[in-house]
């Protein structure tokens, strides 16, 4: 099954916001909750300055969702073809998937009494359509652009070469945390997007090698320890109450 | 016996302070769960978790005293232990009850929270799964572990004798679960690599959190056996406290070599000095919750002394909320321009039910042999 992502040109955003509204009226968000949003972020300073605009801190769809580790109930997970998905049916609230996420991106929607985790889904309901997802489909400069993950990595790499040297030559998310669905290039520095540098191992192999192999480890060896321990000081006692008992017999 | 002739019922004060600071926070927590988080709380994207769960993570590693008081009485035979194993008990069960409400409380979707009990909705690689359902099994544990208390008031002999015989195996099964859900709450944080700051990140956290708790626990027997003690007119156990206190000390050594071997072999050391006021907050938690309690701990001449024994413990607890509110909250990294501060809610929830649990085990106490010591042999 092909696996898709979505490039975001940051030197093509023009800061129009159809993504914006194209999201909020597809999915139909909680007031105040945008599950894709331009935002601007000012670069130099005057008069020099300039702002740069795109769709930011939105959900990246990784390869190794640390979010859908983290939740204790499935709520979570991770479709073949790259979109991370939520089910609110099943969450519970916790939000462990808030803090576990390097992105900082998996929102709530605080004001309602019994609040569920707000995030862009990839549009998983248009995809299964055969439509690409809302926010793409209305982008008019090609910013956002949908595709299958590899065609839009080589796309990416184009762009950048075509830029001669206006672009950071880095594509953002090819690697991050082990690769995300959705990558970014730009000609500004991406930290100064708000889009901070990220180590290229996924961060779920830790946690669930420890899970794996470290939670039976622990019992089996917790149980082992007391066991020989209770044993040990049973026939030690017995030990002394013979000895005791041969000795009160003399 | 004197333990009986002397207690005594606590002082009205404490019943009428208790009981509308107990009030009020039964009273909000249920305007939070009407209202939501949003309404009730400070919480935010850019800070998920606050109060209740550094409260949690805190208090979890030192009602650690239960599981620890278990071991050594029940495990190891170490029969005087048995004297002061019921109040250190009792003090575990309510502290993990507390967990279990101000959890419940911090769920957004606290109308399925049975979910999570539920294996056909189980990931099994997450650690708040882990957590959570360690915890909930342990407190079932722990009331095992008390209700002789029931038994012996109301003198069921038969189911006395049952209790006696199972003792071992109730007390071993909640040690096991206790190692497990210790070290899974350091696991917790294993997936924040990025986001949480270098002197506390470590692939060693479940290993730290669960040392961490072992000591502590300790802490919490010499804390909870010395205080009741003094309130009580029960001071006949403090006398096992020294051995308590050499055992704290050398694991609290041996953790002191783990944190700063850990620091040196990831490279980390320079954040000790550099990293502003997280340096200072790290030298803050090794110097309260490690240095001087080691001392007082180690010197035959402070442990063996009331109040060397009650400022090592209370440094040792003040140090692991330093820790665990570090990891929890103060060492994560934020989004630019965030910021928290508990709201007046989240605090009347978590002093609410230090009151709720604080009643209880007044109540218990006065009503139930707590204090027995014919209870002895018996305690499960």
């Amino acid at each position: 099954m092909a696996k898709y992502g979505m490039l975001t040109d940051v030197g093509k955003c023009i800061g129009c916001h159809a993504c914006t509204t194209a999201c909020k009226v597809k999915n139909d968000t909680p007031e105040g909750v945008f599950w894709t949003r331009v935002s601007t972020y000012e670069q130099g300073t005057f008069p020099d300055a300039r702002p740069y605009t795109a769709p930011l801190s939105r959900c990246m769809h990784c390869e190794y969702p640390a979010c859908v580790s983290a939740c204790p109930v499935g709520a979570l997970g991770k479709a073949e073809e790259g979109a991370v998905t939520y089910d609110a049916s099943r969450c519970v609230g916790c939000r462990y998937c808030m803090a576990a996420c390097p992105f900082h991106t998996p929102q709530l929607d605080w004001d309602s009494v019994l609040s569920s985790i707000q995030k862009c889904q990839l549009c998983a309901d248009r995809l299964a359509a055969d439509l690409e997802p809302a926010c793409a489909s209305v982008c008019p400069t090609g910013a956002l652009q949908f595709g299958e993950r590899a065609s839009l990595l080589a796309e990416a790499r184009e762009r950048i070469q075509a830029s001669d040297g206006q672009y950071v030559n880095h594509i953002y998310g090819q690697n991050e945390v082990g690769g995300t669905s959705v990558l970014y290039i730009s000609p500004v520095e991406f930290e100064s997007l708000g889009l901070s540098p990220l180590g290229s191992e996924p961060l779920t192999e830790l946690s669930e090698k420890v899970a794996v192999i470290g939670t039976p480890t622990i019992a089996g060896v917790a149980a082992a320890v007391l066991g020989g321990l209770y044993l040990f000081t049973k026939r030690r006692e017995r030990g002394k109450a013979a000895s005791t008992a041969a000795e009160d017999s003399k | 016996m004197i333990a009986r002739t002397q207690r005594r019922t606590a002082p009205t004060v404490f019943w009428v302070v208790a009981g509308v600071v107990g009030a009020l926070g039964l009273g909000v927590s249920i305007w939070r769960l009407a209202q939501g988080l949003g309404a009730t709380t400070n919480l935010s994207d850019a800070y998920p978790w606050g109060l209740w769960i550094v409260f949690d993570i805190f208090l979890i590693p030192f009602s650690a005293g239960a599981f620890t008081m278990a071991a050594i009485a029940n495990i190891m035979n170490k029969d005087e232990y048995h004297a002061i194993a019921r109040p250190v008990i009792l003090a575990g069960f309510l502290g993990y009850a507390g967990v279990v409400a101000i959890l419940l409380l911090d769920l957004a979707r606290w109308h399925q929270f049975y979910k999570i009990l539920w294996p056909g909705f189980w990931n099994l690689q997450s650690f708040m799964l882990e957590v959570t359902l360690c915890i909930t099994l342990y407190t079932i544990v722990l009331l095992l572990e008390l209700s002789p208390l029931l038994w012996e008031r109301f003198r069921m002999a038969s189911v006395q004798r049952g209790f006696r015989l199972a003792g071992a195996w109730i007390a071993g099964a909640g040690i096991v679960l206790s190692c497990l859900h210790q070290a899974s709450l350091g696991s917790l944080f294993l997936l924040m690599r990025e986001s949480l700051q270098g002197l506390w990140w470590s692939p060693m956290l479940p290993l730290f959190f669960l040392l961490s708790a072992v000591f502590s626990g300790l802490a919490m027997i010499i804390f909870v056996t010395v205080i009741t003690g003094r309130a009580y007119g029960y001071p006949g156990s403090v006398r096992l406290l020294p051995g308590l206190a050499q055992a704290a000390a050398v694991l609290l050594a041996l953790y002191g070599v783990l944190r700063l071997g850990d620091l040196v072999i990831r490279n980390q050391v320079g954040l000790m000095f550099g990293a502003g006021s997280l340096s200072l907050l790290f030298w803050g938690e090794i110097i309260i919750g490690l240095v001087i309690p080691l001392v007082l701990f180690a010197l035959k001449s402070t442990r063996e002394r009331g109040a060397g024994l009650l400022w090592g413990a209370i440094c040792v607890i003040v140090g692991l909320a330093l820790n665990r509110a570090s990891v929890g909250l103060f060492a994560l990294e934020r989004p630019a321009g965030a910021q928290y501060f508990p709201s007046l809610i989240e605090f009347m929830v978590v002093i609410g039910v230090l009151a709720i649990a604080a009643i209880a085990y007044a109540v218990v106490t006065q009503y139930l042999p707590v204090f027995s010591d014919k209870a002895a042999s018996t305690t499960g």
